[in-house]
């Protein structure tokens, strides 16, 4: 297939699900379409050099990259989000009156307690949990980590299991399926 | 009681006190493991990096779509593709973006190609050829002449003095017509801005191109350019 059929089949199957891919990434439904045209002007301008067979491959390598930059290029400045501090427990303030004192400190000294078994877990437990508590899939994590789904689940089994054990029983916790 | 909300805090602060320590990883670095060629080492150390920057884990986590095939809503006829993206217009711009590499002195070009349509403000067409007048397309033939009824992609030439850009489209008087919402970055040695083609009513324009360094801007060119 020459070049500008290949181009042409690319762009006919992927356009359409390349904004909507875009979009899931939680793009603007503008910057989607921006991305997506950058994504295949930069697949047009290298396809020469591209000797590969998987040509989806190669354009899901430059859409993700094409995402990476834009995320750098808005971080670069973007205004700080506005974050929850670990000490900040205060919540809506009751009627009649300010928030508890002690419920305050209460809560302050667990998060402490649970940042810090957190923080003690091993790395590929904490991050797998991290990303299971965002509701990510487990799919979706094992490509992230670039494993297995099963090694996922046992992951945060484990994570949960040391939690529990150190912690107590904790609903929010997420239960695994086998 | 532990809940939901404690857990995020927990990890939001983990995220604030590693992002000093973990700048969001390159191209290269995301390229390379995602090519599973990094040491189990480094690759570890790129998953840590990751958990600071959601953003980046959205963009690795999220499938990438399957084909369309034909029959499918989502592919698009050859009279669509014909209108998103003439294979001719982009073929001219990559003949400009080669022809400006060979030629030192040629900083900036102004190509056309479709651009993409869904319902917003690009899908606006806009009858006319953006010209290239003078100075930007010395030594190249041709350069300028560009389809009417699209958007506008214009290349500029990297300049090795900084990372990051700005542009400004300015009409004859001097009044801005457009601005770039967020700082530019080089890529493959050249700046990529996708111009709404409403935005270029028929009339002559200056298109400026800023260099950027902390708070400090310099203007690097102009570019005379008309809309007809």
């Amino acid at each position: 297939m020459k070049r500008d059929e290949v181009f042409n089949d690319m762009y006919r199957r992927f356009y359409t699900r390349m904004i909507k891919f875009f979009v899931r990434l939680r793009w603007s439904p503008e910057d989607a379409n921006d991305l997506a045209q950058e994504t295949f002007l930069r697949f047009f301008r290298a396809l020469d050099e591209y000797r590969g067979d998987a040509k989806w491959a190669f354009l899901e390598e430059i859409a993700r990259n094409v995402s990476l930059n834009r995320i750098r290029a808005q971080q670069t400045h973007k205004r700080q989000a506005q974050l929850v501090s670990i000490d900040d427990v205060s919540g809506p303030g009751e009627p009649g009156g300010g928030p508890d004192v002690v419920e305050i400190l209460a809560t302050k000294q667990h998060r402490e307690r649970l940042y810090a078994e957190v923080a003690a877990l091993p790395p590929r437990q904490r991050r797998c949990l991290r990303l299971r508590m965002q509701e990510y899939k487990y799919e979706d994590i094992a490509r992230v980590e670039q494993t297995t789904v099963d090694a996922v689940k046992s992951a945060i089994r484990d994570a949960t299991k040391t939690l529990r054990a150190k912690l107590g029983d904790i609903d929010a916790l997420p239960e695994v399926d086998r | 009681m532990i809940t939901k909300s404690d857990f995020d805090a927990v990890f939001q602060k983990m995220t604030e006190e590693e992002r000093a320590k973990h700048p969001l990883p390159t191209s290269e670095e995301l390229l390379a493991y995602t090519r599973g060629t990094l040491s189990e080492e480094e690759a570890e150390a790129f998953r840590e990096r990751l958990m600071v920057y959601p953003e980046l884990v959205r963009t690795l986590a999220e499938p990438f779509p399957e084909p369309a095939q034909p029959g499918d809503p989502d592919y698009l006829s050859e009279h669509e593709f014909a209108r998103l993206w003439r294979a001719p217009a982009a073929r001219g711009a990559l003949r400009l973006w080669q022809s400006v590499a060979a030629v030192a002195a040629v900083v900036a070009v102004v190509a056309g190609v479709q651009a993409a349509r869904l319902r917003n403000e690009l899908v606006q067409p806009h009858g006319g050829a953006l010209t290239v007048l003078s100075g930007a397309a010395r030594g190249i033939d041709d350069a300028g002449t560009l389809s009417a009824n699209k958007a506008q992609i214009l290349y500029f030439r990297a300049s090795d003095a900084y990372q990051l850009y700005r542009v400004e489209i300015r009409d004859a008087g001097g009044k801005l017509r457009w601005l770039s919402k967020e700082p530019l970055r080089a890529q493959e040695e050249s700046i990529t801005v996708f111009i709404p083609a409403h935005f270029l009513a028929p009339g002559k324009y200056d298109i400026v191109l800023y260099g950027l360094a902390g708070a400090r801007q310099e203007e690097l060119e102009h570019n005379p350019v008309r809309v007809r």
